[in-house]
This record gives structure tokens, C-alpha cells and sequence, in this order.
């Protein structure tokens, strides 16, 4: 074998914001996202590098505070090290808050992994006032201990050459173990004998491990045990049961709580042999506690919150009017040089209402949505968000969500931006099955980077003097309309417990200029690519079912009829004077009469053939029961359209009100074309936002959703209940509203 | 007429494909997801997660 075929797997393991994802990315060149919030990784990432002359398979595994089976994204660390068996794995421990950090170390070494501790971001310790003897915590630990700060790549190369030699196998095989008290430690031994015996396990697993899990009652290995062999997990679950009742009255305690205790015991036993100093009064408050004290008190912090939403709105519409409509103004110039120069027929109508007023639509908004999502950055980096989800934390619990259903939420897009599917995936981070159902089916209500061109074209258009308060209003709607809906689900179909919360908060960091540039632009050009790949194809579809099988012949026929009675009735000396001036441009007032009469009947057979296209007799037939909400025909392809992805309500919005145009160089953007549509008016408007806040999720929502759950049960729940509650609410908010004169 | 019926092909085609790709699990959140790429990793997922909810 040669020295380069030579291959490692190296897992990176840590407490959630301890900067694996930082180190990873140092370590392998990647550009993975690093927020500064907990849970960015739930799935593991893998990424390679080469390291004097051997391959190292690098693989990001999902931040986790211990290795309990409670949630998703613990069992998929544990299971990875437990079935891949990588050949050394790098704790990512933060110096600064080194106890907790390594309560996960304990469980890591317990499970016999071949741990190499990564002491990062000891910069931030070290203006924090904490010094670490890495020496020391190495010795008394038995592993290697190399200090790190991942964000400037300080110590990778050493963490690299550490793990590498971990892989010898003297390093591998060293046991570790503490003790758990007298009456644990005996019921153990016990444990241990019999599983060795039987071998219970012990093929993935240490046969301590799976006693202390058995103590635990980890539920996933007790399934295992119970599936592999029934009667040692029998006996086993019997001993478990003994000492239980033996420390229940003679502690008043029980085995789980008990381990946890020893477990901190150790850790703590550890730092207080000289492996941790520090140099303050420990109770004095560090400026991230300061600030924190402000930001999320009980009074002041949920009006800060609401102002900082607001005033992103603010910044984002205040800073994008102009490049906005810059970008209008261009697609409106393409669309009339494509009008000018493709002769009549179908080429045209596909290029200009099709492609140019359709994804134009949707590109046009790429200044609001780089504005708004580098406010999110700049709240994201800073730590902001995370205090969001702490705050929001008492709120959700009365709905019955859970504390990290907020950051599913706000991935989704909380605050305006972001996309539902990474929301619903980030559901598994929830415990309770019922809670993580809850979530995922409320996340999509939330305004995702799809439904925002769709909320700015409306709101802009209708609602142009407070654009940023009925957008922050907008977000009211979505999370109060979640909520309401997670607590009627929660109460109903359901119904259970609501379990605890405990959330880290990251310390607040000055965003760099350089990630702020990377994550707004990451964001900005999915947008792009997404318009101009998925929203191209869609609105080219949507534009075939728009304009096809076209007007029979003797409904074309009536219109010529009438073109050929204009043009009869005319002056011959005007008609000549039209087709002449064709390309001059220069009209008498006759001709300019007779080119207007002409387009009136160009714009009702354009009118015409567009219902009695595909997509038009699905609009109309439709029609009957949305005419109720406020919407006609059009809408209605737009919002079924919308189901494929929610900037297409805004692509075939453009290319609908595009087909009956008659002159597309004087037509403008697509929300003036709207302001001045029939059957348009800001009430309808408002009726088509919260139809669009409430409405079916898009396609590729439904099916993580479907994943998520594994049902398609709860797919199509989706789709039926939250079109319904759309259809109602828009109903009721537009006929209230008409009523009263709107 | 030909091009305009190559391109509608096409369009079927793109679209189809994009929504088998998510449909069989590989397509990540490419076909509906406009936010960061550290979301899209967040969109592989093989397993259901909710086998064990006993509803009423």
C-alpha cells in the first residue's frame, strides 16, 4: 500500500456553539455556514484532508451537550461513533466554559473513543480572565490537550498531528472509567460480567457503556439489548431495578441522577487541580452578562426585540427603494428591446411575458433580499438571535412548543427571509415527538425568502408609505397565526406533556465584515440561482399552460372581424400613416386613435385566448370560490403556481398580467400594472398576503415534512389544513373589510 | 414552433427531475430553499423520526 492510499476517519465531536463547525472549516478549507447560535449542525458534514501523506476523512458531527438518547441529533453523534469507529475524535471543547464543555468528554471517553481534546478559542478565555494549564488537564484526563482558537486556524496543524497519532493502537485501547458511588459501582460490576459473558453488545459497544445506559434508561439501547437478546436484557433491566429501589430509599435518588452528579464530580474534581485560573472576581459580571441583563430582561428585552425587527424592516426597505427599482427599471428596458426587436408570435410572448416579466419579477427584488438578509447576518453573528430564541422561549411554552422550536422557527423564516425546509429539519433537535410534530407543521407559516418577493411586490404596490410596519405587522400575523395553530394542534390531535428547556447563549461577538459579506451573499445567490433555474423552468411551464391550446378559430376570427371594421372605418391615409410610422414612431392624433383602438382589441383577445388557456380555466373554474377572498382568475394561477415555490405567485403574477398587455414599453413594473388592475384595491392585497402567509407549504416543504414525520398523513394535513385556514382567514378579513368600505 | 416545444420539453424535464431528486431524498433543499448554505446542509435526512407518537 502506498503512503497516500493511507485513510482516516477523524470525527470532530463538541457542546453546540464551541466552534466545530469553525475548526472543521479550518481544517478541511470548507466554507460551511458558523452561526453564532447553537444547532447549526444537525446532520454531520464530511470533508478531506491530506496530512503527511495519509487522507483524513473528516467528519462534522451535530453539537450535543451529552451522549443520551433524548434527542435527534445525540443519537446521531452516538451512533456514528459507535458503528464507524472513527480512528480518533477531536473534542472541540470551549476554554471558556470548560465545565460543561467537558461533561460531554466524560461520556465520549466512557464510550472508549479515542478522544484529542481541541481547547479552542482560548483567546476568549484569556480575555475573560481564565488561564488553562493544557498540561495538566492533558495528564490528569489521559488524552492529548492542544489549545486552539479555529476562527484564525491557530493550533489545527498540532490538533491534526495529535489526532493522527492517536490512531496507534496503544492510544485507542486505554480504558477509561470513573466512579459512580459504592452502590453503582457493585450493581456495574455485576452488569459488566454478565454482558461480557453473553457478549451482549459488546461488538459495538463497551460493556460498561451499555451497563451505565442500561442505568440511564436509555431507551434506544434497551430497544437494541431487547431486540439482540431478550432474556440478558431482561436480567439486565432487573438488577437496574434492584439498585433503583435501593437508592430511592436509601438516597431518595435514583441512577440517572445520580450519574449525572459523579459525572460533574469528576469534571469539577479535575479543573480544581490547578487546571483552571482565573484572574477575577468570579462573580463579576462579563460584558456579554451586561449586556445580556438589558437585552433579555423581562420587561425591556421583548420590546427591544420588537423594535429590532422593525427597524431591520426599516433599513431594508429604506436602503433597497433605490437599487429596487433600478432593477425594475432595467427589466423593464430588456423587456421592451425584446418586444422591439422579436417579431409577433409565440418566441416573443415566451421571452418577454414568460421569461423577461416573469422571472424578471422575482429578480428584481435581489436588492431588498441581500438587504434584508445582511440584517440577519448582522443579528445572526452578533449572537442576537439566540437571545431571540431565549426570550421567545416563555412565550412558546404556553403554546405548547419548546424552547428550540424558536430557532426552527427563525430559521424558517422568523423574521423574514430563510426557508422552511431547513426549519422542519431543524425540528429534530426537539425531544418530545409531539412537540417536534407541533413544529414542523407550524414552521412553514412563517415568511421564508420565497414568500418575501411575494409580501415586498404587494406591500410596495399597495402599502408603499409604510412599507416597513406592514411588513413588521406581516410577522406578527405569521408567528401569532403558528402559535395559535401549534396550541389548537397541541390541544387536539397532539396533546401531551410539554418538556423543559435549557438553551446556551453564546457570548456576543462583533461581527467580522468579511463574514457578514459571505453569509449575505451565500443567501443572496441561492436567490439568484434559484430564480433562474427551479422559478425559470416553473414560470416557462406556467407560461405553456398560460397560452395554450390558444384561441379557437372562430373566437380569433371575431377579433379580426373587428380589427378589419377599426381599421374599414378608418382614413386609408391614417391606416397607411400606422403601418409607415411603425418604426418612427412619430403618430397624427388619428393614427394615434387607430393604434389604441387596435391594441384595445390585441389586449381583449390576448384576454380572451389567456382564459381559454390551461391555466386560465383552472384560474376560472376556481374563480367561483375565490371571488370570496378577494382574488380573480389570475391570482388564482399565480397561487396555484405557488405550490411548486412561492416566488412563481410572483413569476406568473408577471407573466398573467403581462399577456393582455398591449404595449409592454409603457406597461411599468408589475406592481404599478397591478395598482392599476381590475378588481384590485389594498384590500385584496391584504387578503393575498395573509392567504400567502397561511397557504399549502411549497412542494419540497411537504416532503420534508413527509420525511420528518415519516407519514404522508401529515403532508397532506399540511397542505388541507393550512389552505383552509388561508381560505378562511383571507375570506373573513375580505368580506369584514368590504363591508366596511375598503 | 419546434424551439418553442424543445424549450417546454426542457422545462418539464428540469423540473421533473429537480422535484424526483427531492422527492427520492438527494436534492437537499436545492429545489425550494433560498437560504444559507449552512440551512442546506441541515436538508439531508433519510429517516423518519416520529415512529414512536402514540396519538389519541
Amino acid at each position: 500500500m502506498s503512503k497516500q492510499s493511507k485513510r482516516l476517519m477523524i470525527a470532530l465531536g463538541g457542546n453546540p456553539n464551541s466552534g466545530k463547525t469553525t475548526l472543521f472549516n479550518a481544517l478541511t478549507g470548507a466554507r460551511q455556514h458558523v452561526g453564532n447560535y447553537p444547532g447549526v449542525t444537525v446532520e454531520k458534514k464530511e470533508g478531506f484532508v491530506a496530512y503527511n501523506g495519509t487522507e483524513l476523512h473528516i467528519v462534522d458531527l451535530p453539537g450535543t451537550y451529552s451522549l443520551t438518547a433524548y434527542s435527534q441529533d445525540e443519537l446521531v453523534a452516538r451512533d456514528f461513533l459507535a458503528e464507524e469507529k472513527p480512528a480518533a475524535v477531536i473534542n472541540i471543547v470551549d476554554a471558556a466554559n470548560l465545565e460543561r464543555n467537558l461533561y460531554l468528554t466524560v461520556q465520549l471517553l466512557e464510550l472508549g473513543a479515542p478522544v484529542c481534546i481541541a481547547l479552542n478559542m482560548v483567546d476568549t478565555a484569556e480575555s475573560m480572565g481564565i488561564t488553562i494549564n493544557a498540561a495538566k488537564l492533558s495528564e490528569l484526563m489521559g488524552v492529548p490537550v492542544v489549545p486552539t482558537v479555529a476562527r484564525t486556524g491557530k493550533g489545527k496543524e498540532q490538533v491534526l498531528w495529535e489526532a493522527s497519532q492517536l490512531t496507534s493502537a496503544n492510544a485507542k485501547n486505554r480504558r477509561f472509567k470513573i466512579s459512580y458511588g459504592d452502590d453503582l459501582d457493585s450493581a456495574l460490576v455485576e452488569m459488566e460480567a454478565l454482558i461480557s459473558e453473553k457478549g451482549f453488545l459488546t461488538d459495538k459497544f463497551p460493556a460498561r457503556w451499555v451497563g451505565v445506559k442500561y442505568l440511564e434508561n436509555d431507551e434506544q439501547v434497551i430497544a437494541k439489548g431487547d431486540d439482540r437478546d431478550p432474556e440478558t436484557s431482561a436480567k439486565l433491566r432487573r438488577m437496574v431495578q434492584k439498585v433503583t429501589q435501593h437508592l430511592e430509599s436509601t438516597l431518595n435518588s435514583y441512577p440517572e441522577a445520580l450519574i449525572s452528579d459523579y459525572r460533574y464530580g469528576y469534571v469539577t474534581s479535575v479543573l480544581k487541580q490547578g487546571v483552571i485560573q482565573r484572574q477575577y472576581d468570579e462573580n463579576r459580571l462579563q460584558l456579554t452578562d451586561k449586556i445580556d441583563r438589558v437585552v433579555t430582561n423581562r420587561f425591556l428585552g421583548p420590546l427591544l426585540m420588537l423594535a429590532v425587527v422593525y427597524g431591520l424592516y426599516q433599513f431594508t426597505f429604506t436602503y433597497s427603494e433605490l437599487p429596487v427599482a433600478w432593477f425594475e427599471s432595467f427589466f423593464g428596458w430588456l423587456s421592451g428591446i425584446a418586444g422591439t426587436i422579436l417579431p409577433d408570435g409565440l418566441p416573443k410572448s415566451l421571452v418577454v411575458s414568460g421569461i423577461i416579466d416573469g422571472v424578471g419579477g422575482v429578480l428584481g427584488f435581489v436588492p431588498l433580499i441581500l438587504f434584508m438578509f445582511l440584517g440577519i447576518a448582522i443579528l445572526e453573528d452578533s449572537g442576537y438571535l439566540a437571545r431571540v430564541a431565549y426570550m421567545l422561549d416563555r412565550v412558546f411554552s404556553i403554546f405548547g412548543l419548546h424552547g428550540n422550536s424558536v430557532m426552527a422557527f427563525i430559521v424558517s423564516g422568523g423574521i423574514a427571509g430563510g426557508c422552511a425546509v431547513p426549519g422542519v429539519m431543524a425540528s429534530r433537535t426537539l425531544k418530545s415527538p409531539r412537540e417536534k410534530l407541533a413544529t414542523l407543521l407550524t414552521v412553514p407559516f412563517m415568511n421564508c425568502g420565497a414568500k418575501l418577493p411575494v409580501m415586498a411586490l404587494l406591500v410596495g404596490a399597495f402599502f408603499s408609505s409604510h412599507e416597513a410596519l406592514m411588513m413588521f405587522i406581516i410577522t406578527l400575523i405569521a408567528w401569532i397565526g403558528a402559535l395559535l395553530t401549534a396550541k389548537l394542534l397541541r390541544s387536539t390531535v397532539i396533546s401531551g406533556p410539554s418538556t423543559p428547556f435549557v438553551m446556551e447563549l453564546p457570548p456576543y461577538r462583533l461581527p467580522t465584515f468579511r463574514g457578514l459579506l459571505i453569509h449575505t451573499w451565500e443567501r443572496t445567490w441561492q436567490y439568484i440561482k434559484k430564480a433562474g433555474t427551479v422559478i425559470l423552468a416553473i414560470s416557462i411551464l406556467l407560461w405553456a399552460m398560460m397560452t395554450f391550446p390558444g384561441l379557437p378559430e372562430e373566437k380569433a376570427a371575431v377579433f379580426e372581424k373587428q380589427r378589419q371594421a377599426v381599421t374599414a372605418a378608418a382614413d386609408p391615409k391614417t391606416v397607411q400613416e400606422l403601418q409607415a410610422a411603425e418604426a418612427e414612431g412619430k403618430l397624427s392624433e388619428a393614427a394615434t386613435d387607430l393604434k389604441e383602438q387596435l391594441g384595445r382589441i390585441d389586449g381583449q383577445e390576448a384576454e380572451a385566448a389567456l382564459r381559454d388557456s390551461v391555466a386560465g380555466r383552472i384560474g376560472i373554474f376556481l374563480e367561483g370560490a375565490t371571488r370570496l377572498a378577494g382574488f380573480d382568475w389570475r391570482t388564482n394561477i399565480a397561487l396555484v403556481g405557488g405550490f411548486a415555490a412561492k416566488e412563481v405567485v410572483v413569476s406568473t403574477l408577471g407573466t398573467a398580467h403581462s399577456m393582455g398587455e398591449i404595449d409592454p414599453e409603457e406597461s411599468g413594473s408589475l406592481g404599478e400594472r397591478l395598482k392599476k388592475a381590475r378588481g384590485w384595491s389594498p384590500l385584496v392585497a391584504l387578503s393575498l398576503i395573509l392567504f400567502t402567509i397561511f397557504y399549502a407549504p411549497c412542494f419540497v416543504t411537504v416532503v420534508a415534512i413527509v420525511k420528518e414525520s415519516g407519514s404522508w398523513k401529515w403532508g397532506a394535513f399540511s397542505m388541507l389544513f393550512n389552505t383552509i385556514l388561508a381560505f378562511t382567514v383571507s375570506v373573513v378579513v375580505y368580506q369584514i373589510g368590504a363591508a366596511i368600505g375598503y | 414552433m419546434l424551439i418553442i416545444m424543445l424549450v417546454v420539453l426542457a422545462a418539464v424535464v428540469y423540473v421533473g427531475r429537480t422535484f424526483y431528486k427531492q422527492f427520492s431524498g438527494r436534492g437537499g433543499c436545492s429545489a425550494g430553499c433560498s437560504c444559507s448554505l449552512q440551512n442546506k446542509q441541515m436538508c439531508q435526512m433519510d429517516h423518519s423520526t416520529l415512529n414512536n407518537i402514540d396519538f389519541k
